[in-house]
């Protein structure tokens, strides 16, 4: 199958640190890509990358065989790309139901005057549009806090709002930053729940995480970086034995020393 | 070359201003709205001081603006500090809006205190002491430099050295540069941000107190919204050559008060400010970061 | 930049007080008198004029204070909040009882034009033109987050426009300039929006106030086009004149009553619409409002594009109103008053800013008429609500509590 991404010798730099160096990665359609490595690997800077808030120095990002490299934050997410925080970034004294709203944006367009007259047709699409929202909320598990400003939901429950509002964007591809960080091993449990389910959807998945439990069980594939560097690949066994990446993460002394 | 010195002159006063936007801006992300209110403080200041030594001395002598300049440096750093631990401090880690506002409310809240404390007409500056420097002239290339312009521009570059070796040299400079460039880190790692917080205010304040001082000489009269729009033109600076860059602060500050004398001097005085007006929007739609700034990224 | 600044702690209110204090004392204490002869200053002790000065603030910041813990104290009633809780959550329920709300409001301002005397009707016309200008205002600071200073130059773009058109056209009226002046303020709102909402930040904030300055210096400075420092009076064909068997003061009431009843409708729709959601995201995270498929620019122009043009409208009404715009309509004064109404009514609430509007102009009107001084006063008092607000209610008056509590 013809993958949904495909990026290629990614570079970005930030004076005299490189961040990311030449990195290539691949995500398709019902697949999960995990990306790991040790803190300050430059995990958060990829995804930055991919989704337009940084402009890579090299390197090239297609979307379905096209280019787009160097788009607008905006205009990435509305080819298909949307994407998580690592810190949560919910609009915090918007309601729930309305942070969701928000990420169908780009597909509710209508004429200013329907909007100023409320007119019949943009009755439809508010009607439609809380129903849809509604539903996304019910399918991260947010049933009836639909009402309560995002800000005074508990931790486990912005995580999965943003992953709602992410959807609500109808993206072809989800960008997932930590979405599991300070979750408890039940949360952990459900979190792993609701990402296979849009796995099986068809959604393809790029997922930073640092639980390894969490990544080796769900994951298709795993890309680890270090120092922003690619410096292994493959499926979750094999990384699992990979000498390198046992020393990335453990240390060269200790590495030698098993 | 008259005109250039002038406007050379008035530059410096600016750069002085504008770099105490610059530092605030620096560290914490916001426009200090207050600031020129804190330059009016220190004119003020200076008259205050003045006529405090001729009375209680009796007699007048011209060591006596000395003092004067040190008290109403002192007097504008303790404005600047008490702003800050009143009007910003709370603020810090809310709503961009939030200290901004409050920065706002608190340069009218200042200006109308001094117009009903002190007076709403405008005041002199005791022309015993400033009339020796005008009158006293260095002809130079054509054109002739007065005593106080010569004072105001020594003034302004030993200001600035004094700055740049604190800032570059020291150790609480050093953690000043520190906290701007990322705060809670510097915090981490056992720098008391909050004095450097409020040393950057001191500073800043100190400064626009000796642009203060060297103003109200040149001016003869000031009036209790004299900060308003000298801030306004000091702000302009401070984002021609870049916000947050002290060199760019001098560099705009300079040009702000060339652009201006040249205006005056070649189009007319009424039309200098729409004039710095245009320059501030082309310079914000050809180099959006001001002539020295840099890039900075947005931290995700 | 939310940042929890570790060292961080809160102030010791006496040493501060006292800080205060001292380096106030130079500016209330001393009299300071200039010698022309030897051109030297003196300096006395004049305890009479401080004490006069204290004096006079005393009963201003007694009065806030007063104002302030009643307000306080009617909030912290147990009765009172579930008595409020109960009625919106009712009023939420049934939209047949909030629309009966909105007509008896609209019916009571529209018999105040029949039934009020003069005072009250002028009163009246501004409470309404405040109210259109703080709502204009709202939706770039309110909801959009950005802070613009100059508000005032709007408006008086909009009030010079209909004045040069009303001068250059006989048959010219006030309602056709209130299309034509929405239009052309908003154009310039635009204009000077364009380079600065590209950028991150409050770069808004000072070029807006620079155009109001520039603006008000340009008014000045071409005298041909509109009268230079002297203003333009408006022919009295074009005013907002007498009709339908009112006289002229109920017309002006009247259309501002209804110009304001058509944009707060309009806003209110917006705010409840995708552009408003932008908007609100676009304050609450840029960052994450532009990964959630947001063009921030664009609507942050849009936000910034249509509360100018609310200005201009507003400028259109006051000229009609008063008879003649000057350069003094767009002095800094005026957009911080309109600013301190937004932020003391609410940021983001559109009944938030109709009553700051109404408070701020009115309790000075009011308050004038019995203590003379006031209107000195006014501004000290306009800058200390916007700092107290920041400090101790920065949602305002009628903004949700942070939280959610």
């Amino acid at each position: 199958m013809k993958p949904v991404m495909e990026v290629s010798g990614i570079s970005k730099s930030f004076g005299g640190l490189k961040a990311v160096q030449s990195v290539d990665l691949s995500a398709s359609a019902g697949k999960i890509l995990s990306i790991i490595g040790p803190n300050g690997a430059g995990k958060t800077t990829l995804f930055n990358c991919l989704t337009g808030i940084y402009r890579p120095d090299t390197g090239s990002i297609f979307l379905e065989g096209r280019e787009i490299t160097g788009t607008q934050p905006h205009e990435v997410c509305r080819l298909g790309i949307a994407r998580t925080f690592q810190n949560i970034r919910l609009f915090g004294e918007m309601t729930a139901l309305e942070n969701v709203m928000v990420g169908h944006f780009h597909h509710d367009e209508i004429s200013l005057w329907h909007i100023l007259s409320h007119s019949p047709a943009h009755r439809i699409l508010c009607g439609r549009n809380k129903e849809a929202a509604s539903a996304l909320l019910a399918r991260v598990g947010l049933e009836g806090a639909g009402d309560l400003p995002a800000q005074s939901l508990a931790y486990g429950l912005q995580k999965r709002l943003e992953i709602a509002r992410a959807l609500a964007t109808q993206p072809k591809i989800l960008l997932l930053d930590e979405p599991g960080a300070g979750m408890n091993p039940q949360e952990l449990g459900g979190l792993i729940d609701l990402i296979g389910r849009l796995k099986k959807d068809g959604l393809a998945i790029v997922l930073i995480e640092h639980h390894m439990q969490v990544v080796m069980e769900i994951s298709d594939d795993i890309l680890v970086l270090d120092h922003g560097e690619q410096i292994a690949r493959g499926i979750p066994r094999d990384i699992r034995n990979n000498p390198r990446v046992i020393e990335a993460y453990l240390g060269k002394s200790s590495s030698a020393g098993q | 070359m008259e005109v250039l010195v002038n406007g050379l002159s008035r530059g410096a006063i600016y750069a002085l201003v504008a770099l105490g936007y610059t530092m605030v801006y620096g560290i914490l992300g916001m426009i200090n709205f207050a600031h020129g209110e804190i330059f009016m403080i220190g004119m003020f200041a200076c008259v205050f001081g003045l006529a405090m030594l001729a009375t209680w001395v009796g007699a007048a002598s011209p060591w006596m603006l000395v003092g004067a300049a040190v008290f109403a440096i002192l007097l504008a750093s303790a404005f600047g500090y008490a702003n800050e631990r009143i009007a910003y401090r709370k603020l810090r880690g809310s709503h961009i809006l939030a200290p901004l506002t409050s920065a706002i409310g608190l340069s009218i809240v200042l200006q109308n205190f001094v117009m009903l404390a002190v007076t709403k007409d405008k005041i002199d500056f005791p022309r015993y002491f400033s009339e020796p420097l005008v009158q006293w002239n260095l002809p130079l290339l054509g054109a002739e430099i007065t005593g106080l312009q010569l004072l105001i521009l020594g003034s302004a570059v030993v200001l600035m050295a004094l700055l740049f070796w604190f800032i570059n040299g020291t150790r609480l400079g050093i953690a000043m540069r520190a906290a701007s460039q990322d705060r809670l880190m510097a915090g981490l790692v056992g720098i008391p941000v909050d004095r450097v917080i409020a040393l950057t205010f001191v500073i800043g304040s100190s400064l626009a107190a000796g642009a203060g001082v060297l103003v109200s000489m040149y001016q003869g009269v000031m009036r209790f919204d004299a900060g308003y729009l000298f801030g306004l033109k000091a702000f302009t600076a401070a984002v021609l050559g870049g916000i947050g860059n002290i060199p760019g602060a001098v560099l705009g500050g300079l040009i702000i008060g060339l652009c201006e004398d040249l205006t005056s001097y070649y189009i007319g005085s009424d039309w200098r400010h729409i004039v710095l007006f245009g320059l501030l929007m082309l310079v914000l739609i050809a180099r959006p970061r001001g002539l020295l700034g840099e890039r900075v990224a947005d931290k995700v | 930049m939310a940042d929890q600044s570790p060292t961080a702690k809160s102030g010791t209110p006496w040493s501060l007080a006292l800080l205060v204090a001292v380096i106030t004392a130079p500016f209330i204490w001393l009299k300071v008198k200039y010698d022309f002869r030897t051109g030297l200053s003196t300096a006395t002790f004049d305890p009479a004029r401080g004490w006069s000065l204290i004096a006079g603030l005393l009963p201003v910041v007694l009065g806030g204070l007063a104002l302030w813990l009643a307000l306080r104290w009617l909030c912290a009633l147990p009765q009172l909040r579930t008595l409020f809780t109960t009625c919106s959550s009712r009023i939420n329920e049934h939209p047949v009882l909030r629309h009966a709300g909105v007509v008896l409001l609209c019916t009571t301002i529209l018999a105040c034009a029949f039934f009020a005397d003069n005072k009250v009707l002028s009163m009246g016309v501004f409470v309404f033109l405040y109210g259109i200008q703080a709502l204009g205002l709202n939706i770039t600071v309110g909801m959009t987050g950005l802070l613009v200073l100059g508000y005032a130059g709007f408006f008086s773009v909009g009030a010079y426009v209909f004045a040069i058109l009303a001068h250059s056209q006989p048959w010219f009226s006030w309602w056709m300039a209130l299309p034509i002046a929405a239009v052309v303020a908003g154009g310039v709102g635009w204009l000077v929006g364009l380079p600065c909402l590209r950028l991150r930040g409050d770069y808004l904030a000072i070029v807006t106030l620079g155009f109001a300055e520039s603006f008000r210096e340009l008014m000045r400075n071409l005298p041909a086009l509109s009268g230079g420092d002297k203003g333009l009076v408006i022919p009295a064909a074009a005013k907002i004149g007498a009709f339908a068997g009112m006289n002229r003061l109920q017309a002006c009431y009247l259309a501002t009553a209804l110009c304001l009843a058509v944009l707060v409708l309009v806003v209110h729709r917006l705010y409840h619409s995708r552009i408003g959601r932008a908007w609100r995201a676009i304050k609450a995270d840029e960052t994450a409002a532009a990964a959630m498929g947001i063009s921030v620019v664009q609507m942050k122009l849009m936000a910034f594009t249509l509360s100018a043009g609310l200005a201009g409208i507003a400028g259109v009404l006051y000229a009609g109103y008063a008879g003649f715009v000057d350069p003094s309509t767009c002095a800094f004064e005026q957009s911080v008053l309109v600013l301190a109404m937004v932020i003391l009514g609410g940021l983001g609430s559109i009944p938030g800013a109709l009553l700051g509007s109404a408070i701020l102009y009115l309790v000075p009107t009011l308050l004038r008429d019995q203590f003379p001084q006031v209107s000195e006063y006014r501004l000290l008092l306009f800058g200390s609500i916007m700092v107290l607000m920041m400090l101790f209610r920065p949602q305002g008056l009628l903004g949700k509590t942070k939280g959610g509590a």
